[in-house]
C-alpha cells in the first residue's frame, strides 16, 4: 500500500501507471483506470504532471519542467505536492 | 371489421377483430409499438403516451404491447409473452409506458441517455441537465414560452459521438411548474393524468402549446447544469470541460457496449460544447442568463448563415 505522505523523496522518478485510458480536454484529463473500473477527473496541473512523469524527471525537477510547460515562472510547490499525492493514492502514478 | 378512428393527439387508434380491444399506435424513434388494451378506463387514460411528434428516424422494429383484464388486475403481454400483471389501472398505465420505453431505446444502437431537457434556439442546439426536481421542466416551459425557443424533450437526450437527439416523450409537468408558468394555465389540449401512480402530473405536448414537436439528431452548441436554489436569484456560472463531463456521467447511463465508449460519448459532448453552471433560483434572471450563455453561439450561427 502506498503511503504518499513518505514517498514523495526528492530523488524519486515516479511513471503514469499502466492501462490508463486516457481523455484529453481542454482543461485537463478524463482517466478511466479499468483495473479499478474507477474515472478520474483531472484538472490541468494534474494533467500536466501525469505527461511529464515518464520516469526521467525526478520529483525536485517537476516544478521547474511544470513552470516551464505552463509558461510561467513558478508553479506552487505545494500545489505540485499535493496533486501528486493525490495521483499517487489514486494509483495513477507509482 | 375494424374500425379507425383519429385521436386528438394524433395517434391512430382501431377497434379490432375483438370487440373488446382497441389498438393505439405509437412511434418512438426507431420502433413503432401497437398497444392493444381491452379496459375502456385504462384505454381513455393513455393518451398521455402519445408522442405527437415529427419523427424521421426508419422504423426498424416492431412490438405489440397486449393489456387484458384478468384476475382482478391488468396482464401485460409483450409480443405475445407475459412481462407483468398489474392490480391497477394506473400502475399498468406506468408499466406501459416504461415498457414502450424500453422497447424505444432497444431499438437504437445503444446510445448514452442522458437525464437532460434538449432545447434548439436560433443560436443552435442546447442541453439543460439536471436531477429531478431541478427545474428544468419549468424552466424549459418558460424558455418555450418566453423565448420561443424549440424544446424537444425535458427529460432524456440520446447522445452518440457528440451528436444528441432527444427522446420523444410527453414533457411531465408538476404542479410546481403549472404554478410558475402562468402561460399553462387553461392551455387547450393539455392531458392531466389524476392517479396514485402518478400524483396529479400534467402531460403537454409542444403542438398543444402551438408548437411545433420535431424529433431530429444535432450536434449541441452549450450545456447548462441546473443548481437549483429556488429561494434565491439565479446566475450562470462558467464549468470547466473537465467538470462538465464530470456532471454529465453522473446524469446519464452508459451504453451497454462499456464505460470507453460512455466516455467517447460524454467527453466528445463536453468538449465540443460551451458549459455553464446555471444557479437557478429567479426564473426571470434565469431566461435572461440562459440568453447571455448563448450569446457566443448566436455569433457562430450568424456566420455560418452567412455563408451558407
Amino acid at each position: 500500500m502506498i503511503d504518499p505522505e513518505s514517498d514523495l523523496d526528492p530523488g524519486r522518478r515516479l511513471q503514469r501507471a499502466p492501462d490508463l485510458d486516457i481523455r484529453a480536454l481542454p482543461d485537463g484529463y478524463v482517466v478511466y483506470q479499468a483495473a479499478r473500473d474507477r474515472i478520474h477527473y483531472l484538472n490541468a496541473t494534474a494533467a500536466l504532471l501525469l505527461e511529464l512523469c515518464d520516469g526521467t524527471p525526478s520529483l525536485d525537477e517537476l516544478p521547474g519542467l511544470a513552470a516551464t510547460a505552463c509558461g510561467v515562472a513558478a508553479v506552487p510547490t505545494e500545489e505540485i505536492a499535493e496533486c501528486l499525492r493525490h495521483l499517487l493514492a489514486e494509483g495513477l502514478l507509482a | 371489421m375494424s374500425g379507425r378512428l383519429r385521436l386528438a393527439t394524433g395517434e391512430t387508434s382501431e377497434r379490432l377483430g375483438d370487440p373488446d380491444l382497441v389498438r393505439r399506435t405509437l412511434r418512438l424513434l426507431a420502433c413503432e409499438i401497437e398497444l392493444d388494451v381491452d379496459c375502456d378506463r385504462l384505454e381513455r387514460g393513455l393518451g398521455w403516451m402519445a408522442a405527437n411528434a415529427l419523427q424521421s428516424m426508419e422504423i426498424t422494429r416492431r412490438h405489440r404491447l397486449t393489456v387484458r383484464r384478468r384476475d382482478e388486475g391488468y396482464a401485460i403481454d409483450c409480443d405475445g409473452e407475459a412481462v407483468s400483471w398489474e392490480p391497477e389501472p394506473g400502475q399498468a398505465a406506468v408499466r406501459l409506458s416504461s415498457l414502450a420505453h424500453e422497447l424505444a431505446l432497444a431499438a437504437l444502437p445503444d446510445p448514452t441517455r442522458v437525464h437532460a431537457g434538449c432545447v434548439d434556439s436560433p443560436a443552435g442546439r442546447f442541453l439543460v441537465v439536471g436531477e429531478r426536481g431541478a427545474g428544468k421542466s419549468t424552466l424549459l416551459t418558460r424558455l418555450m414560452f418566453e423565448e420561443g425557443f424549440a424544446v424537444r424533450s425535458d427529460e432524456l437526450a440520446l447522445l452518440t459521438s457528440g451528436v444528441v437527439t432527444p427522446f420523444p416523450r410527453r414533457f411531465r409537468l408538476r404542479p410546481p411548474t403549472s404554478r410558475l408558468v402562468p402561460q399553462l394555465a387553461g392551455v387547450p389540449g393539455v392531458l392531466a393524468y389524476e392517479d396514485d401512480a402518478w400524483g396529479g402530473i400534467t402531460f403537454v405536448d409542444p403542438s398543444d402549446l402551438g408548437a411545433e414537436w420535431r424529433i431530429d439528431a444535432a450536434m449541441v452548441g452549450a450545456i447548462f447544469f441546473l443548481v437549483p436554489a429556488h429561494d434565491g436569484g439565479s446566475r450562470l456560472e462558467s464549468c470547466s470541460r473537465v467538470e462538465a463531463a464530470r456532471l454529465l456521467m453522473t446524469q446519464s447511463a452508459g451504453p451497454a457496449g462499456g464505460a470507453e465508449r460512455w466516455l467517447d460519448d460524454v467527453c466528445t459532448l463536453a468538449a465540443s460544447s460551451l458549459c455553464y453552471r446555471l444557479i437557478l433560483g429567479n426564473l426571470d434572471q434565469a431566461v435572461d442568463a440562459a440568453r447571455v450563455g448563448l450569446a457566443p453561439l448566436c455569433g457562430a450561427a450568424a456566420r455560418q448563415g452567412g455563408t451558407s
